[in-house]
């Protein structure tokens, strides 16, 4: 199989990830923080050490701002329903996923309003513009992905997170799609709330995933329950991570994260991006000379672009385009509508949907040749 | 005689204040919570057998929370 479906999940997952997953169910298979023998305490230990390379990675002062979740969606339905009131309004932009959306909408019934500001993919003055312009007087929280889950280009988060500051809103990036592919600075841009996945960019497995708090204004919780601390307190702890750590934690889950953040580090993110933005330029540049292939953007660069390219093939549904990959080639591709309604139809694809190509650091020119093979034979 | 044991309210706080005193060069050990002062604690606090007051300081300009200090038994 040639996988080229990154931006769902990595795969492969990395040996050293495979290893420790397997191995934390023998040696660190207890309940971290609660009981007192030693392999409580060297789960303990290996969870601590999970938040310091996820501090590592994202420059964060402090690993009690790191917290564990079952995923990036759990991440940010946390910011989102912890943060909006009644009569409270967010701020989003045109190409959320979902995982932005979906609770959005939920929230409408509670008397919550968002708005949705237009992205201009090559001009940042315009998008960030566009953010102010959403803005009013019950703006509580800006919440904008890094990048287009389908689209790959990149948002001016940086600029958009200091807008939303100097005028009191606070600010949450969704890394779903960025985290281990693109730089985030957490201490230097100041992001209230970072949300990422362990199993995409961060080569980790499926069902754990990242919530950065980097707040002491803190939201309310979505559960609560046993922390392992203040065990006498009806209430749910105030302090981090505790306080958004209710029940046990994934262990396999994070000593696997462990594993794969240090991988990623050790890559190095500008390497793995420039990397996979190579192997979409050599894409980029085949398809756009074969005439019944449509693409959606210039030419992938590793300033304005997360590594994914979308494409569609004229008079042909995206769906039957990667089922003859799929069939004919052994080739994993994404089609449809990528759980990005609000993208497509920014784009005009809501209809036929695309179809998405995202490699990993295990992907190899040959791969990539094999695809634009595919395709030139398929026209 | 000085109370050698800090409890913290979790065991991440015993963790995070442990790597906070390791840079200042002080000894400390995460250990079990005596049993008796346990009902406040994570189960887990940190036995720091010099310099405890200063280590308390430390932790707090830090932004450790810490929720008391007890004599360490046996020291």
């Amino acid at each position: 199989m040639i996988y080229l479906d990154n931006s769902a999940t990595t795969f492969p997952k990395p040996d050293s990830v495979k290893i420790a997953l397997v191995q934390s169910l023998n040696k660190y298979c207890a309940k971290p923080g609660r009981s007192g023998h030693k392999m409580s305490l060297d789960t303990a230990k290996k969870i601590f050490e999970c938040r310091q390379s996820i501090c590592k990675l994202f420059n964060i002062d402090d690993e009690s701002k790191v917290v564990f979740t079952s995923g990036c969606t759990q991440s940010l339905n946390t910011v989102i329903k912890g943060i909006l009131r009644k009569g409270d309004h967010c701020v989003i932009s045109c190409i959320e996923h979902n995982s932005v959306l979906r609770p959005l909408e939920k929230l409408k019934s509670h008397g919550v309003s968002y708005s949705i500001a237009t992205v201009y993919p090559n001009d940042a003055d315009k998008t960030v513009d566009s953010f102010r312009k959403c803005f009013n007087e019950k703006t509580k929280l800006v919440v904008c992905t890094h990048a287009s889950n389908v689209f790959g280009f990149r948002l001016p988060v940086e600029r958009i997170c200091a807008l939303a500051h100097s005028n009191g809103i606070r600010f949450c990036l969704d890394a779903a799609q960025s985290a281990g592919v693109l730089p985030i600075n957490v201490s230097e841009h100041n992001y209230d709330f970072v949300c990422c996945a362990g199993h995409k960019g961060l080569y980790g497995p499926m069902g754990i995933g990242i919530l950065i708090v980097n707040t002491e204004d803190l939201p309310d919780t979505l559960i609560e329950g046993g922390t392992g601390s203040e065990s006498q307190n009806y209430l749910q702890p105030d302090f981090m991570p505790d306080r958004y750590e209710s029940g046990t934690l994934n262990i396999p889950g994070i000593c696997a994260l462990n594993s794969s953040v240090e991988f990623v580090l050790k890559k190095g993110i500008e390497n793995i991006h420039k990397y996979e933005i190579n192997l979409l330029k050599s894409v980029y540049d085949n398809f756009s000379r074969i005439k019944k292939v449509k693409l959606y953007n210039k030419r992938p660069d590793i300033n304005s672009f997360a590594p994914v390219l979308s494409f569609s093939v004229e008079g042909r549904n995206s769906e039957e385009v990667a089922s003859y990959l799929g069939k004919n080639y052994g080739i994993a591709v994404r089609s449809g509508l990528h759980c990005s309604p609000l993208a497509h139809n920014f784009m005009n694809t809501i209809d036929e949907g695309v179809v998405r190509i995202s490699p990993s650091v295990f992907t190899t020119y040959n791969q990539i040749n094999k695809l634009i093979f595919a395709i030139k034979n398929y026209i | 005689m000085e109370k050698q044991l800090i409890l913290v309210p979790s065991v991440t706080y015993a963790m995070k204040a442990k790597k906070i005193l390791d840079k200042y060069r002080l000894r400390s050990y995460i250990e079990r919570t005596p049993k008796t002062h346990q009902v406040n604690s994570c189960g887990y606090c940190l036995f720091v057998p010099e310099n405890t007051q200063t280590a308390h300081e430390i932790l707090l300009r830090h932004g450790v929370k810490i929720i008391g200090r007890v004599a360490r038994e046996g020291v």
